[in-house]
């Protein structure tokens, strides 16, 4: 058996790490609740289905990547993804997702977690997600539990059109449901803020409908415009990542959960002599100036963590051996357990 | 009245097909799939050195084996290379002798997809052809099989399992191995005994049938017609195109080199010469290549032929030639989806153009509309005449026509019942019984006929005949144009008459589009192509004797296969031949209507 | 050191002395056993096995110490008696790599017994098939009673009970998912349900680039419950997670491997709550032909003896320094000949075109007597089989089940369950086929991929094998690999999993042209009517009404007025 010390270390470092970053953080959380955005929201959709679609898969992994290193914990993200390109056998590079043919940067890595994947990506599991309209039994990890001092970053890519997007090639979601749902969760208190994006072909067409307040959208596209990719890795043979997207991941990977940099920086991400398409971005129903905003507030995250001015005296917690137990009174005959053979022997039968 | 009367859709029809071939009405070919992305992966194909070195080991191996496939040798390869390997025996009895009975023996490596668990399959598959065989030598094939083998071994992109697969003795090696492989039998049962498979690999996808001829490769030919006319998608052979350029392989469709003119003229005539080659191959529904038998199993196939010579002066090696099959192979990998988009129905004028289905089923259906056209008009004419009918007889007589073609059909297969042989007692008992059925209309003269009878007879034929235009064209469309061309003209101005010179004319031209006719025009126009300088009575029997072995041929395709151009022919061509024959030399009264009519 | 942090120290110090003088019985044990196989691969299987002391009659299952509580609150929620989960990329090969550890089919396999109080079994497996979507983030949730069946044989707890001899398989459910994709996500949460995590230990070499850089690689989770006592009247829970890896020596570059190959870096000690941290490596292959070297030396060689089969194992403890395990092979390699296992089987499909095709099943007994076995089919319900077709030939022979279990699917509900008892002849290979009919399926219930077909799951075919040979799996009392040593028993249970199907159904074409179909029909249907009015009734006109408009009022009044009158 180990030490008592040994495992006393072991067990308490990742506590006591939350806590020292609560205090570093004591006054900046003040003012953000005085804002009232208490927590942060991860929607991370790729809508595309098939293996030459690795791009919109890189995509969205490259957000999941950003947003979980800048703080957002796994629990807080809903990543949906459409098909499996990591482990998918074509993949020459198993259980790996590159943003770039010289494999810079693995943006899968090695700790995951989708929510929603392969079938499950659908338009109704979508608007059901946003809306909070889930079937009764669904998991936790499958639920946005949004409140109203949420700020919601949803990313959305895959192949879109004018006024739609595609999902799986078999349904679309249209620029108004869209809205609607937002709208929906509007009135239901389940957002404060909500950053949209979307890298999609004529992906402003996505957000023009919007009609909900605090909402700051931005999309790869105009209207009439495609959505290009980066390039080819010649060595998997497909196109690897959409260009909008590969210079915000860019711009994100210098983003640290100290940063100060702003929104208003991030909607200037490639230009058009980049991306070759003209980003748009909507910013009348958001009532902030997005150059005063940190990045931070949507990529980033802030912990729920409660300042106490005294200290806490440990009569107020629960004793786990006081907890009373669910005894079930059982016959007094003690019970013989045995082992069933696995399997019956039919000659004798 | 005057569209009715009017037959010349007919005309319209095949002026629309041959037009057809020009490119201001044809179209370019282009990629359907999205999932192909052909020619995006780098090629990495470096093993020509051990492709060279299997092929001289490979030499020595077939010395030792005159007739037989040296399968031991074979085994050893895919074993050491790290592949499943497995041997498959299948005996055939041949359809024609019941006492002659052949043994061949396939051989088959399957490499594992890593990550797979083996529901879905690519094939490459190339036929062992022995020292004696009269074909041109496989063997360079076999190498580069056996190199690309063991290159793809050691990739961990496979989403399919990939079968390696050496047939024996042509076409039927590869016949019983896919009977085996999906458990059925497509032929008559008895003659072909496929045998059984130890190991498999789930769905097959595609598979590429390989023929090199040498070492150096000037060009390679992608050969596509399949059995009955079926032809792989449309998306498999732009891939093999693609790659084959991208690999700097010199490749042709038809073994014509690609040709550009300015003078439209000539560019129609050089596209129509290489539409009417793919139409004769098509047409005859036997397959060009051993890719045309996976085709009826929902398999996407085609052969890539290659020869020494080549028109481009420049020739490829084993790594060109492993480059194109990795592309390929690559590109077919990536399919998610079965081959389902573009087109299963086309006609290829140029190796990067097509015809689709929308284009040239229009000519069809016109030739096609002729003929219900003219049924719909001499049954209006008739209407109006109002002429004596006997619709019982002539019904008895429509089905007695058709027996005697259904007896045509199973001639082959009584004979063999009877345990004789079959193949002298067919080339002696079917023109018998052929030239018999000519004389019915002069055995009927006691069943007198009336104009009416012998009109609505006449509406029969016509309404079967295209009908059965159209059927055949959706199916196979080289062959539905082909007698189409042929029997909708005279079918038009058959009629039955009562002027002796016309009847006689009628009759004659009738006897020459009899199917075996024209079987014998076309087999000697074969055999004046290969043998022109022989003199005229030689030539004659020379093609009697093809048009014979011909008619052997198709017999015996139709029992191993279940080639359906014999049964095609026996049961609805002959015996609507022989309405129409009916029509012509039939003698009736003529009934004065007119009178009858006043009298009422 | 600040105040707060202090104080959060003591604070936290507290609540673990506690934690452990409340339930210091449970126990941890991690072990690898990597074994190259008679073929071209290297098979390597991590072992954990966590047991949990838990009162028998204390039903809360929120505290535990070692074990992970998340699977303790679904045991809890769900009235869970037992609960076996695999999620396998790639398939098994028994014809050429004998019998693995723990047999799992291609995709999501689950099966779960519920205890004999669950009052309803169909929405008690529904909501844990949700809750295991959420903890393993894999498409359980798509596991409901269309596609799950009650085995009568094949799945018997592999636990403890206090039932008596008769089974009620009413609380039994079993469900495939044949099509599921298993990657890094699904592995994330596992290791998270390991005490150590994958931060030390053995489960620090599960590297996610590297273990699905396999020919084969499965993640298992089983539950169950064991004796606590040797009187065995009290129970545990113990829970096994396991992944199986099988590396292929092509893939690989080399023959020769070590950890740093395999995994990509080497071991960095054991994790220190485990009381068992082994690594064994089978020699049988060394012993035959190619006498492999291992470095560094192992601790010890352990021979086992084990119904007929004798085996060396080298063993490793874990040592708390730096671990690297390799062997080199002799420059001249020669290929053995490669001897199949008792009982292999295959599964595949026969006939082309969509109208019908046949389900057939080959089961290889290449065993000196005669097998008795059982086969699981459970068929998706859009694969019509006909139960009249079953056909079961041995080398040419009609063969008679022994016992024949069968219930009919319907469509959308239930999905067909064929449960076949069989005598396998000696040395023989068996065929069991049936036939099925290709069906349409409702417009919208076509996948998105609907051209790449649909899957029909794995048979399982279960025997009870006399011999031990090629045989590596657990006997029925032992979670550990140690425990399978010397451990001779009356029989040696495979579940063998076949080949999934992916079968093409009659698929409308969802592109342009059948939209233009669709639209053309509509217009000729909506057409059909007016213009057969028509051409077939004839326009003749109506009389006209002479009267003025006037009049007609007038009329009506005074007919009106004269009822009126009348009822009056």
């Amino acid at each position: 058996m180990l030490s008592n010390k040994e495992l006393y270390i072991f067990l308490s470092t990742s506590l006591v790490f939350t806590s020292i970053y609560a205090i570093n953080l004591e006054h900046s959380f003040i003012e953000k609740a005085r804002n009232g955005h208490t927590n942060n929201w991860a929607v991370l959709v790729d809508t595309s289905r098939f293996w030459f679609n690795y791009r919109h898969v890189a995509n969205v992994l490259s957000i999941y990547r950003s947003v979980k290193r800048l703080g957002i914990p796994d629990s807080q993200i809903i990543l949906m993804i459409a098909d499996d390109m990591a482990c998918n056998p074509r993949n020459p590079r198993p259980a790996t997702v590159f943003n770039n043919a010289n494999q810079h940067i693995n943006v899968y890595g090695d700790d995951v977690e989708v929510d929603y994947r392969g079938y499950e990506v659908t338009v109704e599991n979508f608007v059901r997600l946003l809306t909070g309209r889930l079937p009764p039994g669904t998991p936790r990890s499958k639920q946005l539990l949004t409140d109203e001092g949420s700020n919601v970053l949803i990313y959305l890519t895959g192949h879109g059109g004018d006024g739609f997007l595609k999902f799986q090639d078999s349904e679309e979601i249209t620029s108004q449901e869209m809205a609607d749902a937002l709208e929906q969760m509007w009135q239901k208190q389940r957002y404060h803020e909500v950053f949209f994006m979307i890298d999609t072909c004529q992906a402003a067409s996505m957000y023009e409908r919007f009609y909900s307040p605090n909402i700051l959208s931005v999309g790869s596209s105009m209207v009439g415009e495609d959505s290009l990719s980066h390039h080819v890795d010649p060595a998997i043979g497909v196109y690897i990542i959409d260009r909008y997207t590969y210079y915000a991941l860019e711009f994100l990977e210098d983003v640290s959960p100290e940063s100060n940099r702003s929104m208003g920086e991030f909607l200037k991400v490639c230009p058009k002599s980049a991306c070759i398409s003209t980003v748009g971005v909507r910013k009348d129903l958001f009532l902030r100036d997005p150059d005063e905003v940190p990045i931070t507030d949507f990529f980033g995250s802030v912990r729920p963590v409660k300042l106490v001015e005294t200290v806490p005296t440990l009569e107020h917690f629960v004793n786990v051996s006081q907890i009373p137990l669910r005894v079930i009174k059982t016959e007094s005959k003690p019970k013989k357990y045995h082992y069933v053979p696995p399997l019956p022997i039919f000659s004798k039968v | 009245m005057g569209l009715l009367t009017d037959p010349s859709g007919d005309q319209r029809g095949i002026i629309w097909f041959a037009s057809l071939a020009s490119p201001l009405f044809n179209a370019s070919t282009y990629f359907s799939e999205n999932a192909l992305l052909p020619g995006l992966v780098k090629s990495t194909f470096k093993e020509d050195r051990f492709a060279l070195q299997y092929f001289q080991e490979l030499q020595d191996e077939t010395q030792k084996h005159e007739s037989s496939i040296p399968y031991s040798w074979l085994l050893a390869k895919f074993r050491q290379i790290g592949l499943d390997s497995y041997t498959h025996d299948f005996t055939l009895h041949s359809p024609l002798n019941p006492n002659d009975t052949y043994y061949g023996k396939n051989v088959y490596g399957i490499l594992r997809a890593p990550r797979a668990s083996s529901t879905e399959a690519l094939v490459l598959s190339v036929p062992y052809r022995p020292p004696k065989s009269i074909y041109p030598s496989t063997l360079p094939s076999i190498a580069i099989q056996l190199a690309f083998a063991k290159f793809a071994a050691k990739e961990k992109y496979w989403a399919k399992d990939i079968i390696f697969l050496i047939t024996d003795h042509e076409q039927l090696g590869i016949q019983a191995w896919l009977e085996a492989y999906h458990g059925v039998t497509c032929g008559n049962e008895g003659t072909l005994n496929h045998g059984t498979l130890k190991g498999r690999a789930g769905a097959i996808q595609a598979a590429i049938n390989l023929e090199l001829h040498s070492v150096k490769i000037g060009q390679i030919d992608i050969k596509i017609e399949g059995l009955n006319g079926q032809l792989p998608n449309l998306d498999l052979f732009n891939l093999a195109g693609k790659i084959c350029i991208k690999e700097g392989v010199f490749h042709t469709f038809k073994g014509k080199t690609p040709k550009y003119f300015r003078d439209p003229y000539k560019e129609w005539l050089y596209s129509f010469k290489n539409m009417l080659n793919m139409v004769s191959t098509q047409a005859t529904g036997v397959p060009n290549g051993n890719h045309g038998l996976f085709l009826r199993f929902g398999i996407q196939a085609l052969t890539l032929e290659g020869f020494e010579q080549g028109k481009a002066g420049s020739r490829s090696g084993f790594l060109s030639i492993g480059r194109v099959i990795e592309g390929i192979f690559r590109s077919i990998n990536n399919l998610l989806e079965r081959f389902h988009q573009s087109f299963f129905f086309y006609i290829l004028p140029s190796h990067d153009r097509y015809i689709s289905i929308g284009l040239y089923m229009p000519a069809v259906c016109m030739i096609a509309a002729a003929l219900i056209i003219k049924a719909c008009a001499k049954w209006c004419k008739m209407q109006e005449n109002h002429t004596e009918i006997r619709y019982i007889k002539v019904v008895i007589q429509f089905i007695v026509m058709h027996c005697i073609g259904a007896t045509v059909m199973v001639f082959p297969e009584l004979v063999k019942a009877l345990n004789s042989d079959v193949s002298s007692t067919v080339s002696y008992g079917l023109p018998s019984v052929l030239v018999g059925s000519l004389l019915i209309p002069f055995l009927l003269k006691s069943v007198n006929h009336s104009e009416g009878s012998l009109n609505l007879l006449c509406i029969f034929g016509l309404l079967e005949l295209g009908t059965a235009l159209i059927c055949l064209s959706m199916n196979n469309i080289s062959l539905g144009i082909f007698c189409g061309t042929i029997s909708v003209p005279f079918a038009l101005i058959a009629e039955p008459t009562k002027n002796r010179i016309f009847k006689i004319v009628q009759a004659l031209f009738w006897c020459l589009i009899h199917p075996l006719s024209i079987l014998f025009f076309v087999v000697s126009i074969n055999t004046f192509l290969m043998f022109h300088q022989e003199n005229i009575t030689e030539f004659v029997f020379r093609a009697l004797d093809a048009t014979k072995q011909a008619v052997i041929y198709s017999i015996a395709d139709s029992m191993i296969y279940g080639n359906w151009l014999y049964t095609v022919v026996s049961t609805i061509f002959i015996p609507n031949w022989l309405c129409f024959w009916n029509v012509i030399c039939s003698d009736f009264k003529r009934h004065n209507v007119n009178v009858a009519k006043k009298n009422n | 050191m600040t105040l707060h942090q202090t104080l959060i120290y003591l604070l936290i110090a507290h609540l673990q002395f506690q934690s452990i003088s409340t339930s210091d019985e449970d126990t941890f044990s991690e072990e690898l056993l990597l074994k190259p196989l008679f073929s071209e691969q290297l098979y390597a299987h991590f072992q954990f096995a966590t047991h949990w002391n838990i009162e028998p009659k204390n039903e809360n299952y929120q505290h535990s110490h070692l074990f992970p509580r998340a699977v303790g609150e679904i045991v809890g929620r769900y009235n869970v008696q037992e609960l076996h989960i695999s999620l396998t990329g790639g398939l098994w090969r028994y014809e050429t790599w004998g019998y693995p550890v723990i047999d799992a089919a291609p995709g999501a396999e689950v099966w779960a017994w519920f205890k004999p109080s669950t009052t309803n079994v169909d929405k008690n497996w529904k909501l844990l098939a949700n809750s295991l979507s959420g903890l393993l983030c894999a498409s359980f949730n798509f596991v409901d009673i269309s596609n799950t069946v009650s085995p009568d044989f094949s799945f018997r707890p592999r636990g403890v009970v206090d039932w008596s001899n008769n089974l009620n398989n009413t609380f039994l459910r079993y469900a495939t998912l044949p099509r599921e994709i298993v990657c890094t996500e699904n592995l994330t949460p596992l290791k998270k349900l390991l005490p150590c995590g994958s931060k030390a230990g053995i489960a620090s070499l599960l590297n996610s680039g590297h273990i699905h850089n396999t020919k084969y690689h499965s993640t298992g989770l089983h539950l169950r419950h064991v004796c606590s006592s040797e009187s065995c009247d009290s129970v545990a829970l113990e829970l096994q997670l396991s992944v199986s890896l099988v590396y292929d020596y092509a893939i690989l570059g080399t023959r020769n491997w070590s950890f740093k190959k395999l995994f990509g870096h080497g071991l960095n000690g054991k994790c220190p709550l485990a009381t068992k941290s082994n690594i064994y490596v089978d020699l049988s292959s060394s012993k035959t032909l190619n006498n492999f070297e291992l470095s560094p030396e192992p601790d010890q060689i352990i021979t086992s003896i084990r119904g007929g089969q004798v085996s060396d194992y080298a063993l490793f403890n874990i040592p708390s320094k730096f671990l690297n395990v390799g062997v080199k092979y002799p420059e001249d390699f020669t290929l053995t000949v490669n001897i199949p296992p008792p009982i292999h089987a295959n599964q595949y499909l026969t006939g082309y075109g969509q109208e019908r095709g046949g389900i057939v099943t080959e089961i290889y007994n290449n065993h000196w007597s005669s097998l008795e076995i059982v086969i699981l089919q459970n068929i998706a319900w859009y694969v019509p089989v006909y139960l009249h077709t079953l056909t079961i030939t041995s080398g040419g022979q009609k063969l008679e089940p022994k016992i024949l279990k069968y219930s009919p699917g319907k469509q959308r509900e239930k999905p067909y369950y064929i449960e076949i008892a069989l005598k396998l002849p000696a040395r023989s290979i068996t065929t069991v086929s049936i036939d099925f009919d290709y069906v349409f399926l409702k417009w919208q219930e076509y996948p998105p991929d609907a051209n790449h077909g649909f899957y029909i799951g794995s048979a399982v075919v279960s025997a009870y094998l006399p011999l031990a040979k090629n045989y590596t799996g657990l006997p029925q009392d032992s979670a550990t690999i140690f425990g399978s040593f010397n451990a001779s028993r009356s029989g040696y249970l495979v579940q063998i999993r076949t080949e999934n199907m992916v079968i093409t159904l009659p698929t409308p074409d969802f592109s342009m042209p059948y939209n233009v179909i669709c639209l053309a029909c509509t217009v000729v249907a909506l057409a059909f009517g007016p213009l057969h009015n028509i051409t077939t009734k004839r326009l003749t006109p109506k009389k006209k009404n002479e009267e003025k408009l006037m009049q007609k009022v007038k009329k009506k009044l005074v007919n009106f007025l004269k009822k009126k009158t009348k009822t009056e």
